[in-house]
């Protein structure tokens, strides 16, 4: 008698795993199908590269600039502009929104310039997921996006200016 | 005895109704859900809140004065510009718009200060929200516009056709928001 009513108690406790893989069941289900209706589309690389022309060609811009004629002097860069403080003042982007690396090389001595950063603790963070987003084909919500772009620019002497713009998925 | 077993048997079919109803309740929901996502205009929405976004970045970027006339084509979309972010709703009333950011910046608030300009560059940015359209059978369309004044301040703006319109923060509470 004892052993049938713990047998008929067993039988009901066990109906408290089946309706939680139950419901892992159905979610599992339900994100793979909608994993698969694609209704975001990542447009990071086109932003990333909107950014820079707007650093090039804008007067709020890393150019030089004509104070009296008001002249921007595209792909003349101003040193005094290039620096992590002027760039987040440039291009506002909240930490969890965009992070980007500025480097400036000279072509002939190959030495670094300058070298400044916008969001500089969230682009340190985000480098080795993009490094390996870059590396290989993972999926994920959590991937982050490195567009590098190579630029070659006037700083009082030839040089290019490196920058590589990290986005979020989204 | 008798009596006992037959309940639990009741029970257990109790638990099995269950079960068999939470999984009729996730199967129509998700079907509704994909139904919703495919038919809809999700998908619409949200390339609206990014080409207007990356429209406002190329804005930003001009070096001179720019128009752009935004046409939202068959879409009666209502738009809200924000400080760093673009929504895209379907009605006044939607509670989670779709929305996108825009990288802009700071110089409102804190001016940029060169060699060459020592009085410093101010942008205002736009603030508008699209309270509803005037005429369903008209297109909407959004005037999006860079302008420089003489002391190097310019002003990125957002201004809509054929919507009433509220800027944030200044008369936005007289429509309810």
């Amino acid at each position: 008698m004892n052993k049938k009513g713990a047998t008929l108690s067993f039988e009901m406790l066990m109906w408290i795993p089946r309706l939680v893989f139950l419901i892992i069941v159905i979610m599992a289900t339900q994100g793979i199908i909608l994993a698969y209706i694609a209704t975001n589309v990542n447009v990071g690389s086109i932003e990333s590269h909107v950014l820079m022309q707007r650093l090039q060609f804008s007067p709020e811009g890393i150019v030089n600039q004509d104070s009296i004629t008001g002249r921007v002097y595209t792909g003349v860069v101003d040193l005094g502009k290039l620096n992590s403080h002027n760039l987040e003042a440039s291009l506002e982007a909240e930490k969890s929104e965009l992070a980007a690396r500025f480097v400036l090389i000279s072509l002939q001595a190959e030495n670094e310039l300058a070298r400044s950063y916008i969001n500089r603790e969230t682009y340190e963070d985000w480098q080795p997921i993009a490094i390996f987003v870059g590396s290989s084909d993972v999926a994920g919500t959590g991937r982050k996006f490195p567009h590098p772009e190579t630029r070659y620019v006037y700083s009082g002497e030839p040089s290019r200016l490196e920058t590589v713009v990290i986005t979020p998925n989204g | 005895m008798r009596k006992k077993r037959g309940q639990y048997a009741n029970i257990e079919l109790w638990f099995l109704l269950a079960a068999f109803l939470l999984g009729a309740v996730a199967g129509i929901d998700l079907l509704k859900d994909a139904k919703d996502r495919l038919d809809g205009t999700l998908f619409e929405k949200n390339f609206i809140a990014r080409d207007l976004a990356m429209a406002l970045e190329a804005l930003y970027a001009s070096p001179g004065d720019m128009a752009y006339t935004y046409d939202f084509g068959p879409y009666k979309f209502l738009v809200e510009v924000k400080d760093n972010e673009v929504l895209v709703k379907e009605k006044a009333a939607e509670t989670s718009p779709v929305s996108y950011r825009v990288i802009g910046n700071s110089f409102s608030d804190q001016n940029y200060v060169s060699f060459d300009n020592p009085e410093g560059y101010k942008i205002r940015r736009p603030n508008m929200r699209m309270v509803s359209i005037i005429d369903e059978a008209k297109p909407v369309k959004l005037r999006l516009f860079k302008e420089f004044s003489d002391n190097g301040t310019s002003i990125v703006g957002v201004e809509a056709e054929n919507a009433q319109t509220c800027l944030i923060g200044v008369n936005c509470a007289d429509f309810g928001g």
